[in-house]
């Protein structure tokens, strides 16, 4: 049934439930909420559905329309904060994120507490697989800061993961004994 | 259980997917798409099917008009190589129209074949097309051969004109055909 869907989708240029729900997930990425997740996902397929030259079955074009709405969307708010472009890149590259090692609860929390553009980036790199190249071409910005986004990303979630271990531990070992 | 971040995050996101309506909204949007892409589709398809019509029935009617200058050329022809004998002898135009009084419309004197350099040496009746018309005998002063003019109300079919002057040969005859006064005019010469 899925794979008929597939196929008919296909040949009508639009786009699978797998595949809107994919584009979901990156609007919320974006937006960190469910509603306007799915608000950004409606308004950006009504613009794509509107141009004449849709590229084919292009995701990459898509999740571009997706993020053009989103950034005019906060512009529009007063809430777009441009990115800093750090040209003196810091030694670093992305797999180092990958060394981290965390539970879905940390994740959860991490994520509610990044800003959209981290979020943005997290996303683009682990559920898209973007290598550094393909994030600094599609966020057009120079590869430098892409790379100094994730050393800074890396330093963020470790230094977050040390505060929950500290909690944790006085949690485990409370210093004052407790009245008995 | 703990995992690598980039195992984490895509199975985090997994916990997010439209719901049921959602999903029918989107699929809906994109349906209506798809239908006016189709009606798009049929709109141009239909436009250049127009397009193609209009060029064939022009095609057509030109054909039909050259085709029919082609009839009335070839009979020209084939009654100027049979050189019948005159009815009249004369070179008035009026005495002409008054003896061949069957015909239903005033003979000319064509602009393109002044008396001075055509002599009219007779007429008779004949068919164009099977109208009734005149045949005259003209004789060309500056190289004394002889010619034969035709003169017929102008055909209906000619009304959508093909271009004209129409000149062909039809079996080494030389026809020409054109309009004049509302006539349809036509000089014959070997």
């Amino acid at each position: 049934m899925a794979k008929k869907c597939i196929t008919a989708c296909t040949e009508v240029n639009v786009f699978s439930p797998e595949e809107l729900n994919r584009f979901y997930q990156y609007c919320f990425a974006l937006t960190g909420d469910e509603t306007e997740a799915y608000d950004l996902l409606q308004d950006s397929l009504v613009k794509f559905l509107g141009r004449e030259n849709n590229v084919r079955s292009s995701g990459a074009y898509f999740r571009r329309i997706i993020r053009n709405h989103f950034i005019d969307h906060l512009r529009k708010e007063g809430k777009y904060e441009m990115t800093e472009l750090d040209e003196n890149v810091i030694s670093a590259d992305e797999n180092k994120l990958e060394n981290i090692i965390i539970n879905k609860e940390e994740t959860r929390i991490i994520l509610n507490k990044l800003g959209g553009n981290d979020r943005e980036l997290l996303y683009l790199w682990a559920v898209e697989e973007y290598t550094s190249k393909e994030l600094a071409e599609f966020l057009k910005v120079p590869r430098g800061t892409i790379l100094s986004r994730l050393h800074r990303l890396k330093i963020k979630i470790n230094n977050f993961l040390d505060e929950e271990n500290e909690k944790n531990s006085k949690r485990k070992y409370p210093r004052t004994l407790p009245k008995v | 259980m703990k995992k690598t971040l980039k195992e984490n995050i895509p199975e985090h996101y997994q916990r997010f997917e439209l719901s049921p309506t959602q999903l029918d909204k989107l699929d809906q949007l994109q349906r209506n798409r798809k239908g006016r892409e189709r009606s798009q589709l049929w709109f141009k398809f239909s436009f250049a099917a127009m397009a193609v019509s209009v060029l064939l029935l022009s095609l057509f009617l030109f054909r039909g008009t050259e085709s029919i200058a082609e009839k009335i050329a070839e009979e020209i022809a084939y009654n100027h190589n049979k050189n019948m004998q005159l009815e009249i002898k004369t070179a008035s135009i009026d005495d002409i129209q008054n003896f061949l009084s069957k015909i239903d419309f005033t003979l000319i004197q064509s602009k393109h074949l002044p008396s001075e350099h055509w002599e009219l040496m007779g007429a008779r009746y004949c068919s164009i097309q099977g109208k009734l018309a005149v045949l005259m005998k003209l004789k060309n002063q500056s190289d004394g051969k002889t010619q034969t003019l035709y003169q017929v109300t102008y055909p209906e079919d000619f009304k959508n004109n093909g271009p004209m002057p129409f000149e062909t040969y039809v079996n080494g005859v030389q026809v020409k055909l054109w309009r004049e006064k509302g006539l349809l005019l036509a000089l014959a010469g070997s």
